[in-house]
């Protein structure tokens, strides 16, 4: 019996050397130490053996038993070891190529702009609104100061659909529709589209503004100088220079244009600036008190300062964008860049 | 305005370079556009005394000239045909350059080497004349640089943007009063050495003036015996570097004056002017007159007109009449300086369409007082550059004195509204700087009163912003206004519409902004039922592509997908948010609808080397083109639904023209139509010149903004395991997907989790008009596990009713 059991471990090792795959390996296992296995096979004989010699043998028989099952174990391990060398030696993905993707579309750069400023003027206190583009002649001229005989009206170049009704050619009216509705304090920004009759290199007859307006007790020029300040050095960085121009729009007094320092060149003087250094980027100025009397505020009592920029503006600024029309044109070569 | 600095010189002293003037100019409110260094470039050029003409020895239409060069002399070849001797003439050597960009060198012409040339105005850049050589003034010393003998012709040109309230700075003199301002020097205006002759204006005309509102003054002055002829070369220049064009001598003085000092004249011809009278009243109704530029001009209703005894000779304040116009008999000359109603001469010439110098100043405003001055100035003028005799005497209609109410003060305001902390001194001063006359009233307030040029200082705000103006906007500090803050909800509605353009955005859908105007056809093209009103068309359109309002954004998208495909794009997938505008009968104003408009065409996944075999189309079969079809834009606009948490919405088969009928549906929420989506009709593709198929859509956007307000609420999650059945039938094509669902969800009570459809075939062994399906059901109960059998009693009823009521095929 010692010898059945030596020369199945014999021939067990034997065959453990041959085995090449995962299956066979289990099978020869199952027919060594399996349940009905050669090794359970024999055990089985130790029963008819005397109590010495089944002391002996069993003891060979654990010893066998505890071999072939390491030994297995081992052969087991180095078979997957192979295998799994081998996979990583074969397989192989080309990490350099496209990923797999939904490609998103991608909002409109004027909009991205809009929010940018929009976020920063909320960040300062300012409220949101918005109103009609189609627009009543009082609320685009009227009630701003620019009545029907002024020169200022040339300062606009306005569509008309009637002699009442405008294409609105600043979004300063829903200032006046934000006063008209409640007392002071105001402190809102409207942004949306505007028209002017002309188109050009730097003119697009459709443009987005961003307006903004406040009023309250005891507002200052100075405060006007500090919320565009805040402002422009927020959107273009903190070095960015300005400065404040004495100007002339009919709804504000005093009124100002503000300059920033050239971003393309940092006011040394290039193509952009057209060697001055310097960029013209907002009209603001001091609420003209002759609006209050159309929105029934007490000019005695408050007073406030507005402010306007194009986006557009702003957006060629920002991107060096040489022409406005390029905003509208829809290209996807354009609008895939921002 | 374009301002010459040497003339600048003339009115105010100046010790700083252009550059810095236009510095200063330009942040004190008169912007400088731009500094023009004219003349510079002729330091080369000499003057010459021709001493000696000599015809060219091979050509007779050119001379050979002596010109003396002082110290030397030199022989030239010229073909000028106003070669004179004694002339001064300029003299370009070898070696000059001219501002053309010619270098000058020697040269043979026709066989005769000539060093250098005898040059025109044209030439040297100072003039259009190129008619024959520049004659210089016969005292110059010969020998010199042109810039020295003429020191005048280098020059710097600032250009001033003079804003509408500033009228008083469309002169030298309102720049130069600008400049002494802000410098802290004086202005002073031009000496005049006036000599009159006895004979009087008053015995030769009358002037009457009927309609004193539009006309407050009117002055005129007489010169007799002029001699019409060019103006001599500086005053030419003057005008030309000035943007006016050189006429004749009288002509060129009263528009020398205009930019002189701002004040629009008129030069009559004398003889011309019947019964030697003027009278300035309104136009009769359906007046024509003819302008000296020719043109005849019906005349709106009060426009002001200068008449003389029978008719009229000039629309006033605009243009001239051609039957009194100033030509080269003419001897007697009668000056009009006049202050005409600003709105006035707006409204006709806004009405007439006409702008001229003159116009425009009197719309912005000219000095009373100075029409006075320049009438005096024109007569010295004419005089200087025509001779004749000024008659003495002038007719001065002036009934009211036209006088500029002064304006309450108070400091402490004008502090508290620039954040400044200014002495009253110190707003005096910047006051007095401009010729508005104060008068303390207390310690506190003063009165102010501003020059009779300055229309635009009436109110308290306007001295503060004087103020501020010659302080400088830079010196006021720098604050921070103080608010009580509060929640803000403001740009939650913004914030809701660029989120369903981040939704679009996310479904692979790139925005894009057109126009809110179209042609007219475009606005008819996609308009949806119910809406029947013509467009809102624009008075004044810029082109005939953009002259309505647009009533859908389908135009825009079209428009940009051809632009794209123009440039060999052809996956496109693009959107806008944007307003339609539709006219509301009775109502002034249109409905401004705010729409989510998309489009799509071209393959789905564009360039993408993973999607390169193929999926399964809306047919159900493998489409390797993978081309974009209705379930795109449809699950872009599930997207938008689903993301702004609305759950009702149904698309029913649409009607619209412009559609397919096979493959378009009308959105419905709550059985209200908002919009539609599907393949763009083959017939319009054609029209639009498309091949390939365009799938659009379009819906409005405040209906869904308002339903996504809802709030949403928590469901527990499920605990218990689920069961899934599939089911596979064959059902004809026109059993719709909702019906089938409907159908299931109805038997299955409340144990069906969901239902979703994983395959759907049309083709190969299915009978036409039939399709196959299959849909999995998920069995799922909230309280307990459910059973097989629970399920499969369910599952079987589902199958009776498929088979029963829409007669579906099961397969096995």
């Amino acid at each position: 019996m010692i010898e059945r059991l030596e020369k199945l471990r014999a021939d067990t090792l034997e065959l453990l050397t041959q085995l090449r795959d995962a299956r066979a390996m289990a099978d020869a296992r199952t027919s060594v130490l399996g349940r009905k296995g050669e090794l359970t096979t024999i055990l089985r004989g130790l029963k008819d053996l005397s109590p010495e010699e089944r002391g002996q043998v069993g003891r060979v028989a654990n010893l066998v038993k505890a071999e072939l099952e390491k030994r297995f174990d081992e052969a087991e391990q180095a078979l997957q070891d192979a295998h799994e060398q081998e996979r990583l030696s074969v397989e192989f993905v080309d990490v350099t190529l496209p990923g797999r993707r939904f490609i998103p579309g991608r909002s409109h750069i004027l909009h991205r702009v809009t929010d940018e400023i929009i976020n920063i003027f909320a960040g300062l206190g300012f409220q949101l609104a918005e109103g009609p583009e189609v627009e009543l002649d009082y609320y685009n001229f009227e009630a701003l100061n620019i009545p029907r005989d002024h020169p200022a009206r040339d300062m606009q170049d306005t569509f008309y659909f009637s002699e009442n009704v405008v294409l609105r050619t600043h979004t300063s009216p829903v200032q006046i529709r934000t006063m008209e509705k409640q007392q002071p304090p105001v402190r809102v920004i409207c942004p949306g589209k505007v028209y002017r009759r002309d188109a050009d290199m730097t003119h697009s007859p459709m443009f987005m503004q961003v307006e903004g307006l406040w009023v309250d007790e005891g507002i200052a020029f100075s405060d006007l100088k500090g919320i565009l300040v805040a402002f422009v050095r927020e959107y273009f960085g903190q070095s960015v220079e300005l400065r404040f121009r004495p100007s002339f729009f009919p709804f504000t007094e005093p009124s100002a244009e503000v300059d920033i320092q050239c971003v393309i060149c940092g006011g040394k003087g290039c193509r952009t600036c057209s060697f001055s250094g310097w960029l013209e980027i907002l009209g603001s100025g001091m609420v003209d008190p002759e609006l209050y009397r159309f929105v029934n505020y007490d000019p005695e009592k408050y007073s406030g300062f507005a402010f306007g920029l194009g986006i557009e503006r702003v957006a060629m600024l920002k991107y060096g964008v040489p022409d406005i029309r390029t905003f509208y044109e829809n290209d996807f070569r354009f609008l895939n860049q921002f | 305005m374009l301002v010459s600095f040497n003339w600048l010189k003339e009115f105010v002293e100046i010790d700083k370079s252009a550059h810095e003037i236009a510095e200063m100019l330009s942040m004190s409110g008169i912007e400088v556009e731009s500094i023009t260094h004219v003349g510079e470039s002729l330091e080369k050029v000499l003057t010459a005394r021709v001493d000696e003409i000599l015809p060219h020895p091979s050509a007779d239409t050119l001379h050979l000239a002596n010109i003396s060069l002082g110290d030397r002399s030199e022989k030239v070849v010229c073909g000028a045909p106003n070669l004179r001797v004694g002339q001064i003439v300029p003299y370009a050597p070898p070696g000059a350059s001219l501002p053309s960009g010619l270098e000058i060198a020697a040269r043979e012409i026709r066989g005769v080497l000539s060093p250098g040339m005898i040059c025109s105005e044209r030439e040297l850049g100072l003039g259009d004349d190129q008619s024959g050589i520049l004659e210089l003034d016969s005292s110059a010393v010969p020998g010199l640089p042109l810039t020295t003998a003429l020191p005048f012709i280098e020059d710097y040109i600032l250009e001033t943007g003079v804003t509408p309230n500033r009228g008083d700075c469309l002169s030298i003199l309102g720049t130069a009063r600008e400049v002494a301002a802000l410098t802290g020097k004086d202005w002073r205006l031009p000496e005049m050495d006036t000599r009159e002759v006895p004979a009087s204006i008053h015995d030769r005309m009358t002037i009457e003036v009927p309609d004193v509102e539009l006309c407050p003054r009117y002055v005129a002055r007489m010169v007799d015996g002029v001699k019409i002829g060019p103006s001599p070369f500086d005053v030419r220049l003057r005008l030309i570097r000035a943007g006016m064009r050189p006429i004749s001598n009288v002509v060129d003085a009263t528009n020398l004056i205009l930019l002189e000092c701002g004040q629009p004249l008129h030069a009559f011809d004398y003889s011309f002017l019947e019964d030697h009278k003027i009278v300035v009243r309104r136009s009769d109704p359906g007046e024509i007159f003819v302008t000296l530029d020719g043109a005849e001009r019906k005349l709106p209703a009060n426009a002001l007109m200068i008449r003389d005894g029978k008719r009229a000779v000039g629309l006033a304040g605009i243009m001239g009449g051609l039957n009194s116009e100033i030509s080269e008999d003419t001897t007697a000359v009668l000056i009009e300086s006049a202050c005409f109603e600003r709105f006035g001469i707006r409204r006709t010439s806004k009405a007439l369409s006409m702008s001229t110098e003159a116009s425009f100043r009197f719309e912005r405003g000219v000095d009373p007082e100075g029409s006075f001055w320049a009438a005096h100035r024109s007569a010295y003028l004419i005089w200087k550059l025509a001779g004749g005799d000024i008659l003495s005497g002038v007719i001065d209609v002036y009934p009211k004195r036209i006088t500029r109410p002064p304006v309450r003060v108070r400091a402490k305001r004008v502090n508290r509204f620039l954040g400044t902390n200014l002495k009253k001194k110190e707003m005096l001063s910047c006051l007095n700087r401009l010729k508005i006359d104060t008068k303390d009233i207390d310690k506190e307030t003063f009165e102010a009163t501003p020059p009779s040029w300055r229309w635009d200082l009436d109110r308290e705000e306007d001295m503060i912003e004087e103020v501020a103006r010659i302080y400088g906007f830079q010196k006021i500090p720098v604050s921070l206004p103080l608010y009580r803050s509060a929640p803000d909800r403001t740009r939650e509605h913004h914030e809701a519409v660029r989120g369903v353009a981040e939704l679009m955005n996310a479904s692979g859908f790139t925005e894009v902004i057109s126009m809110s105007f179209v042609s007219r056809s475009e606005a008819e093209e996609f308009r949806t039922a119910g809406d029947a009103t013509p467009p809102l068309s624009l008075i004044n359109p810029l082109t005939e592509d953009q002259m309505v309002m647009r009533t859908s954004l389908i135009p825009g998208l079209l428009s940009a997908m051809k632009r794209n495909k123009s440039f060999w794009l052809e996956d496109l997938k693009l959107y806008e948010i944007g307003k339609a505008f539709l006219v509301r009968p009775g109502q002034e104003l249109p409905r401004e609808e705010l729409r989510l408009a998309g489009l799509a065409t071209g393959a789905r996944y564009p360039g993408l080397w993973h999607f390169h075999r193929g999926e399964i189309d809306a047919r159900g079969q493998l489409d390797a083109a993978m081309l974009v079809d209705f379930f795109d834009v449809k699950g872009a606009l599930e997207n938008v639904l689903e993301g702004l948490g609305i759950g009702e919405a149904r698309y029913v088969p649409s009607s619209l023209p412009f559609l397919h009928p096979g493959a378009s549906a009308d959105l419905m929420l709550e059985d209200e139509a908002i919009g539609f989506a599907g393949e763009l009709a083959p017939a319009k593709a054609r029209e639009h010149g498309l091949n390939g198929r365009v799938y659009i859509f379009e819906i409005l956007l405040e209906p869904l903004l308002i339903r996504s307000r809802k709030e949403r609420v928590f469901k527990p999650l499920p605990r218990y395991p689920y069961i899934e059945r599939d089911l596979s039938f064959i059902v004809e094509e026109k059993v719709s997907g909702d019906v089938i669902k409907h159908l299931i969800s109805r038997l299955g009570h409340d144990i069906i989790a969901s239902v979703v459809l994983f395959d759907l075939y049309r083709g190969e062994s299915i009978p036409p008009g039939h399709q196959s399906v299959a849909y999995r059901i998920r069995y799922q109960s909230e309280d307990r596990t459910l059973t097989d059998e629970e399920a499969q009693e369910v599952h079987s009823r589902i199958v009776d009713a498929l088979v029963k009521e829409v007669g579906a095929r099961m397969r096995e």
